[in-house]
């Protein structure tokens, strides 16, 4: 049973003098869920989280908590924890004084509080500087101070605004695997606000990928991944090849025409026969081939380039129009050798690949 | 670190600075040593070693009601000052309405203005208020030269003021009221302690106010030393003077005092 609440955005808006900063943002999210709003900086996705939070008002709009309308409800009545980009920890009280903070202005008496302390200051691995004050914490334990403190009253919302950002990656990865076992534990319904789409892919149960005050795209990060609605939300996450094309209908099969004449089979698209589009197409779904592959999906082009990642090899491939694409192979150390200036065919299946409006 | 040369620039430099210390310090030094003299007079230099004129001001009803209502106006002073100052503060910095800039600039005047403008000033107004030489009357007239340190102090501390840590409050459940009083206040202790500090200076040390405002009948304490300055001129102004600056210097050390350590504490 999870502890956390629903949450509902209804049209929600703000325009600061005449200016939009958010124009209407509308989604669902499920007790429980981890929602993360993705979006580059001034798209909009700290000013929702502010909304929700309760500090900033909204021109229009509504928010709706377990479906009650908490818009009009003051900060400090929102029952909401917040863990805020540089953590905000009152730099005047002890680690346990922060956390018993919100306790505190609940009215608790001291014994329960001592032990709701205790519990949270344990779960974030932090008894022994339960004494300490921030400042003599590293970063990351003031992360976990600033986690603890807004789970401690058992809130019906967490929101995170990029709270790790200040930390080192490796810190980071540890952190984002922490902050996910304690929602799944605990049934944490959380609103993450990042410009890391790797944070949002590997954490979120939901991605709002957020532009220009909008929501761009909703989904589950496998479907915001693999089948991204748009060009920007494809392009935005994750790397991305897009191949001009014009779509034709030819006996009941959707084929694209490249701008080189060539034709390749494409999976469903919702853009008409005739009007210009682009196939969208991971790189590691892309394949460096011989002409006489089975893959029902083939173009010439030539080797230009490679860039090691270690795991995997990133390869800059010029096709016969000039158009370079990026081509991902894991280095597993077998298969066959490419060099640079090899003449080679780029391959893939149809299904992989979708055309989105140009 | 350079090495300090015996250049005729740097030995003419502290020459100077030596000669502008001894001017400034020389007055106090004398008033000091005057006020143990055992004579009868103000005499510099003292013949021998006494604490009776001390003992004359702690003996002498007159200098000790003077005294206590130097101590009572200077404490009011400083806590009304403080609390329109800091309002005052809270909407120079995070109000936003017409006229702030001028209002800023009001409020700072009676730095530039006179004392003794403001004390005319006053001094009629309070004749028709039927205020002049109450308690109240001279309390309101230092709040007002009290302001522009509390507000000059308090804006400061607040300006630099992170104002997430307000939000992170709201958002854990405090009211504004909680806010203010759990994290916004504590935190600009050190601020507030200078500024009440600063104000109370001003108060204490204010002779020109206290002329125009004050019965003769019941005076502060500088206005005290002005009448007996007229009167008799005794050893005992030197004691009290020197009691006075060390009242002062005591508490200029406290703000210094509480400066380092906020420093400290924000490490």
């Amino acid at each position: 049973m999870p502890q956390g609440a629903s949450l509902s955005l209804r049209e929600l808006a703000k325009f600061y003098d005449g200016a939009g900063a958010v124009l209407g943002v509308s989604l669902d999210l499920e007790p429980g869920k981890f929602l993360t709003l993705l979006g580059p900086s001034g798209s909009g996705k700290t000013t929702t989280l502010m909304m929700v939070a309760g500090f900033v008002d909204p021109t229009g709009g509504d928010i709706l908590v377990n479906g009650r309308s908490v818009a009009r409800m003051p900060a400090h009545k929102r029952d909401m924890g917040m863990v805020f980009q540089n953590y905000a920890l009152f730099p005047h009280m002890t680690v346990a004084e922060n956390v018993g903070f919100p306790l505190k202005m609940r009215n608790m008496s001291r014994s329960e509080r001592d032990d709701r302390i205790a519990t949270f200051v344990k779960m974030v691995g932090l008894e022994p500087f339960a004494k300490r004050y921030p400042q003599q914490l590293s970063g990351g334990q003031q992360q976990r101070v600033a986690l603890a403190r807004a789970l401690v009253f058992s809130p019906s919302l967490v929101l995170m605004d990029e709270p790790l950002g200040a930390l080192d990656r490796r810190l980071r990865l540890q952190m984002q695997e922490e902050i996910k076992g304690i929602q799944r534990e605990l049934g944490l319904t959380v609103i993450y606000v990042t410009h890391d789409q790797e944070e949002a892919l590997t954490m979120s149960d939901m991605v709002a990928v957020m532009e220009g005050g909008r929501i761009s795209s909703f989904g589950t990060p496998r479907e915001i991944y693999e089948k991204p609605t748009n060009r920007f939300v494809a392009n935005f996450i994750g790397e991305s090849n897009f191949i001009p094309c014009h779509l034709e209908q030819a006996g009941g099969e959707t084929l694209a025409r490249l701008e080189s004449g060539a034709r390749v089979a494409v999976g469903a698209s919702d853009l008409p026969a005739g009007a210009p589009g682009v196939i969208f197409l991971r790189p590691e779904r892309l394949r460096l081939c011989a002409a006489d592959d089975a893959l029902p999906n083939k173009v010439p082009g030539r080797v230009m380039g490679e860039i090691y990642l270690g795991d995997a090899s990133l390869y800059r491939v010029r096709l016969g129009d000039g158009l370079e694409v990026k081509v991902k192979r894991p280095n597993r150390g077998y298969g066959m050798p490419v060099r640079e200036g090899d003449e080679m065919m780029v391959g893939w299946q149809p299904a992989d690949s979708i055309v989105l409006r140009a | 670190m350079s090495e300090r040369t015996l250049s005729p620039g740097n030995i003419a430099l502290s020459a100077f600075s030596v000669i502008v210390l001894f001017v400034l310090v020389a007055p106090i030094l004398v008033i000091v040593l005057v006020s143990f003299t055992p004579g009868d007079l103000m005499q510099f230099p003292p013949q021998g070693f006494s604490l009776r004129w001390y003992q004359r001001y702690f003996e002498d009803p007159q200098w000790q009601s003077a005294t206590a209502l130097s101590f009572l106006v200077a404490g009011l002073t400083a806590v009304f000052s403080l609390v329109l100052g800091f309002l005052t503060s809270l909407a120079l910095v995070r109000g936003r309405f017409p006229g702030k800039n001028a209002l800023r600039i009001f409020l700072m005047s009676p730095l530039i203005i006179p004392k003794i403008i403001v004390a005319v000033g006053l001094y009629f107004l309070y004749v028709r208020m039927r205020i002049l030489g109450t308690t109240f009357g001279l309390v309101a007239a230092h709040t007002l030269i009290a302001m522009p340190y509390v507000v000059m102090i308090l804006s400061a501390a607040l300006f630099g003021f992170d104002r997430r840590l307000e939000w992170a409050a709201r958002n854990l459940g405090a009211s504004p009221l909680k806010t203010l009083w759990h994290v916004t206040l504590p935190l600009l202790r050190p601020a507030i302690i200078s500024a009440a500090l600063f104000a109370f200076i001003a108060s204490f040390d204010d002779i020109i106010l206290s002329l125009f405002l004050t019965k003769l009948s019941a005076p502060t304490l500088p206005r005290q030393i002005w009448v007996n300055v007229q009167q008799v001129i005794d050893p005992t102004i030197a004691a009290v003077s020197t009691l006075m600056t060390l009242i002062s210097v005591l508490g200029l050390w406290l703000v210094a005092l509480i400066q380092r350590m906020a420093a400290r504490g924000a490490r």
